[in-house]
C-alpha cells in the first residue's frame, strides 16, 4: 500500500498519560521517519503529559506540538502560555519541562518528534505502550512478557527497569521485580520516590529487600 | 520566554504565496514540516513524488477541505484528515476545496538523519524577486546552491535570478539542469517572463 489514509475522529483512541485519549498515529499509519501522535483531552483535564526528554526511556526529541481543535493551556518550565486552535508549540531544547492542559472540550493536540543529526528511532517509551492495554486488562504476565522483550532490546532504560518490576510484582514475580526496581533506581533517581508511593509495590513493600532495592542496591533480590 | 521553546499561531507566521515554512521560522532540524493554503480550485500540494528526497510525507488537513489524488486515487479530505504517503515514488498532489484549504505537510527520510530540502531555500526570496531586487536573490539563492546543490527549485529560481541580473550564461546553465532533474520546469519557464532576456539564447532550455 502506497498511502494511507485515517481521520481525528475515525483514529482508535486508547487511554494515554494521565488519562488523555491518544491518537497512535505513528504507529497505525506506520510512519517510520518521525514521531507523531495525537492526544485528546476534555476542558480541565491534562491532554499532554508533564515531562521533558531527558529519561533513558526518551529520545532527546525535538517537539512540535499543534493545537489541531480546542484551546489548550501549555506549562513551559513553569511558564503558563494560552494556546487556541492552530497554535503551534516548538520545543528545542531536550531539559524544558512541558505539559498541557485542555482548556475546551475535545481538545486535540498534534505531537511530532525526532532527534536533531540522527535517523529516527521508535522511542523506547512507545514500545513499551504496548503493555499497557494488557496490564490494565489484569493480564500482568503478558505486560510482563512484552516489557521485557523491550527491556531485552534497551537495557539500561530506567522507565522499562520500573514498569516492568511492577509489572512482576503484580503478577507475583517478586525476586525478578526487586532486582528490575533496583536497577532502575540506580539508574534514575527518580523512581525511588515513585516506587514509595506506588500501590504496584504493595506486594513487595514489607520485603525487608524493598528499601535495599529503592536505595538502587544491586543485591536487592538477594 | 526561554530560548529553550518557541510558540506562534500558523496565522502570524510570514507566508510565501501558499506556502507557509514552518520548518525554517521555528529552525526545526529532525523533520521538515510546511502548511501550503489555497483558495477553493487552486493547486495546494503540487503533482510531484518524492523520489529526489526519499521522504516518506504525512499531510494534516488543518482546515478547509482538500482534495488529494495519491496513485491515480482520489481522496476527499476535510479537515481532521490525515493522508500518508509512505512510498517516495507514489505521485500525490491536492487542489483545494470549496473552502479553500490549509495543510500542514510532514516529511523525514526513514533511516537517514533529516536535512532541510534545497526547495525551502525559494518561497523565502520570492520577496526580493516581488520588490525588483533580483540581486539579492540572486545572493540568497547562489548561498542556497552551495548548501544544497541539485535541488531543483533552488536551480530554477537561481536561473531567473541570474537571467534578471544579466548573467546569462549562468541562467541558462542552471534552467538546463533544473530541467534535467525536474522535467515539467521545462514548461513552467516557457511562460515565465524572467527568461525573456535568454530565451534567444543557444542553450536555453525552457522551449
Amino acid at each position: 500500500m502506497s498511502f494511507r489514509v485515517t481521520t481525528l475522529d475515525e483514529a482508535p483512541r486508547v487511554e494515554g498519560a494521565d488519562g488523555a485519549d491518544w491518537l497512535r498515529l505513528r504507529k497505525q499509519l506506520d510512519v517510520q521517519a518521525f514521531g507523531v501522535n495525537v492526544y485528546g483531552a476534555d476542558a480541565g483535564n491534562r491532554v499532554i503529559e508533564e515531562h521533558d526528554e531527558l529519561g533513558t526511556a526518551a529520545g532527546r526529541h525535538e517537539e512540535l506540538y499543534l493545537v489541531l481543535r480546542g484551546r489548550a493551556r501549555f506549562e513551559l518550565d513553569g511558564d503558563v502560555h494560552d494556546a487556541p486552535a492552530e497554535t503551534a508549540v516548538f520545543v528545542r531544547d531536550p531539559a524544558v519541562r512541558r505539559g498541557a492542559h485542555a482548556e475546551e472540550d475535545g481538545t486535540l493536540v498534534l505531537v511530532v518528534g525526532g532527534t536533531p543529526g540522527h535517523p529516527y528511532e521508535v522511542s523506547v517509551w512507545e514500545q513499551a505502550a504496548d503493555a499497557y492495554p494488557h496490564w490494565r486488562n489484569g493480564d500482568y504476565a503478558k505486560a510482563v512478557e512484552i516489557l521485557r522483550d523491550v527491556l531485552d532490546r534497551h537495557p539500561e532504560t530506567g522507565l522499562i527497569l520500573y514498569n516492568l518490576a511492577c509489572a512482576e510484582t503484580l503478577n507475583g514475580e517478586h525476586d525478578a521485580a526487586l532486582e528490575h526496581l533496583a536497577r532502575a533506581t540506580a539508574l534514575e533517581e527518580r523512581w525511588r520516590k515513585a516506587a514509595r508511593e506506588d500501590p504496584d509495590f504493595d506486594a513487595v513493600r514489607d520485603d525487608p529487600r524493598f528499601e535495599l532495592a529503592v536505595a538502587g542496591q544491586a543485591d536487592a533480590a538477594g | 520566554m526561554s530560548e529553550g521553546y518557541s510558540i506562534a499561531r500558523l496565522d502570524e507566521l510570514e507566508r510565501h504565496g501558499k506556502v507557509t515554512p514552518v520548518r525554517a521560522h521555528f529552525g526545526i532540524e529532525a523533520f521538515g514540516v510546511t502548511a501550503w493554503t489555497a483558495p477553493a480550485g487552486e493547486n495546494l500540494i503540487n503533482d510531484h513524488d518524492e523520489r529526489s528526497s526519499g521522504q516518506e510525507e504525512l499531510y494534516v488537513v488543518l482546515s478547509g477541505q482538500a482534495i488529494f489524488t495519491v496513485d491515480g486515487q482520489e481522496v476527499d479530505a476535510l479537515a481532521g484528515t490525515l493522508v500518508f504517503v509512505n512510498e517516495p515514488e507514489t505521485k500525490r498532489k491536492a487542489i483545494a476545496g470549496e473552502a479553500g484549504a490549509t495543510v500542514l505537510a510532514l516529511g523525514a527520510k526513514a533511516g537517514e538523519a533529516h536535512v532541510p530540502l534545497g526547495w525551502e531555500w525559494a518561497p523565502g526570496v520570492s520577496r526580493h524577486f516581488q520588490s525588483g531586487e533580483p540581486e539579492r536573490a540572486y545572493e540568497l539563492l547562489a548561498a542556497a546552491d552551495s548548501e544544497h546543490p541539485d535541488a531543483p527549485s533552488v536551480l530554477y529560481n537561481l536561473a531567473c535570478a541570474e537571467a534578471l541580473t544579466g548573467r546569462s550564461e549562468a541562467a541558462v546553465e542552471h534552467l538546463r539542469r533544473a530541467v534535467e532533474l525536474y522535467p515539467p520546469f521545462a514548461e513552467i519557464a516557457r511562460d515565465d517572463p524572467d527568461f525573456d532576456s535568454i530565451r534567444e539564447h543557444a542553450g536555453y532550455a525552457g522551449a
